[in-house]
């Protein structure tokens, strides 16, 4: 005598053959109490198993053939441009003019500034006077240092 | 060794030595299968039949890599069960909104829903029909675990052992995946289950 157990196994997976039925029959003779849930397991198998199948295309195995095909091609020819590269380079590329673009603008810019400022120092040196003049500029600053404070006896002598 | 080799295994070998036509032979075998286990997973045709394409695809590119250690079947319905899982990660992360869904301007006004006073008995088609359709929902609402579990056990190639690599689980927390998912089904179908519908046909 088979196990119940192995016997709702069996029918989880089909229907009882003719000597696995009888073996039911025999224990459910001595367990009428479980009959109602054996007819119920019974039935819910033939229901699963008589669950139709889902149509297939016709052309399901070709197109199963021709992905297959696409597959093969693909690997074949791998990509010889790295796509990151391809994503990339047009980007890099743009960024590379602008950055020349601002370095040729800020040249300009620098070059024009130092025009100007020598114009400006030449237009000076023409008005100025000569440098000669301004020899003894810093004796001369500083004995007015040393003269700052009055000579208090003299100015009352001269009183 | 070689008397012992699973058919399938020894398609995939000759799959690795780039045999189409055993390609073919394992895709015109196991397309159905796959494309049942992934519609009753995502409960979409097409969307089915784009992911079982994906499926062979890597069965294909990972035939370098295949070792027959497993059954080919187990190894196969690892890699479904894995892109369904992603597509499930996908479709949580970037959710879609259903056509049939009530839009919170109409939430007010109830669905219409019209009583056929004539039919009192239904043909046994119809009800067949209904309780296809009922399995269908119950399983669509089962954890996804409990489901795949479900629908791993209409493979009669697959035993237990097998089921439970799919899985990743063990055999005894397989069992019970199992059991769960029937208790579920069972409860939940009971009134159809009682009808005797079941007995019809196969379609």
């Amino acid at each position: 005598m088979n196990d119940p157990q192995k016997l709702r196994e069996i029918l989880w997976r089909r229907p009882l053959s003719a000597d696995e039925t009888a073996e039911l029959r025999a224990w459910l003779a001595a367990n009428p109490e479980a009959r109602a849930d054996w007819e119920l397991e019974e039935h819910l198998t033939e229901s699963v198993r008589r669950l139709p199948d889902v149509p297939v295309s016709s052309n399901f195995t070709a197109r199963v053939l021709q992905a297959v095909d696409r597959e093969k091609v693909r690997e074949a020819n791998p990509k010889r441009v790295n796509p990151f590269w391809k994503s990339w380079l047009p980007r890099i590329a743009f960024s590379a003019v602008v950055l020349c673009g601002g370095l040729f603008a800020y040249h300009q810019h620098t070059t024009a500034q130092r025009l100007e400022r020598a114009q400006n120092v030449a237009a000076i040196s023409e008005v100025a006077p000569d440098p000669a003049v301004l020899k003894d500029f810093d004796a001369i600053r500083h004995l007015n240092r040393t003269a700052v404070a009055p000579d208090e006896e003299l100015l009352a002598l001269l009183q | 060794m070689a008397e012992n080799l699973d058919p399938d295994a020894a398609l995939m070998l000759r799959v690795k030595q780039g045999d189409a036509a055993a390609f073919t032979e394992l895709v015109e075998k196991y397309k159905q299968p796959v494309i049942n286990l992934i519609y009753r997973t995502l409960r979409d045709a097409t969307e089915a039949e784009d992911l079982a394409q994906n499926v062979f695809v890597q069965v294909y590119k990972s035939a370098d890599r295949y070792r027959v250690a497993a059954k080919f079947s187990t190894w196969l319905f690892t890699i479904a069960r894995n892109l369904c899982l992603n597509e499930i990660r996908r479709r949580s992360r970037h959710p879609a909104d259903s056509l049939d869904a009530v839009h919170p301007e109409h939430e007010d006004q109830p669905l219409q829903q019209f009583e056929d006073r004539k039919n009192f008995a239904p043909p046994d088609s119809l009800l067949q029909g209904e309780l296809e359709q009922k399995i269908d929902e119950v399983l669509a609402e089962l954890p996804e675990n409990q489901r795949t579990a479900l629908l791993l056990c209409r493979q009669e190639e697959l035993s237990y052992e097998e089921m439970s690599e799919v899985l990743g689980c063990s055999l005894s927390a397989t069992k019970s995946l199992i059991h769960r998912g029937r208790e579920t089904l069972k409860e939940k179908l009971k009134p159809y289950l009682r009808t005797g519908v079941w007995k019809g046909p196969k379609s």
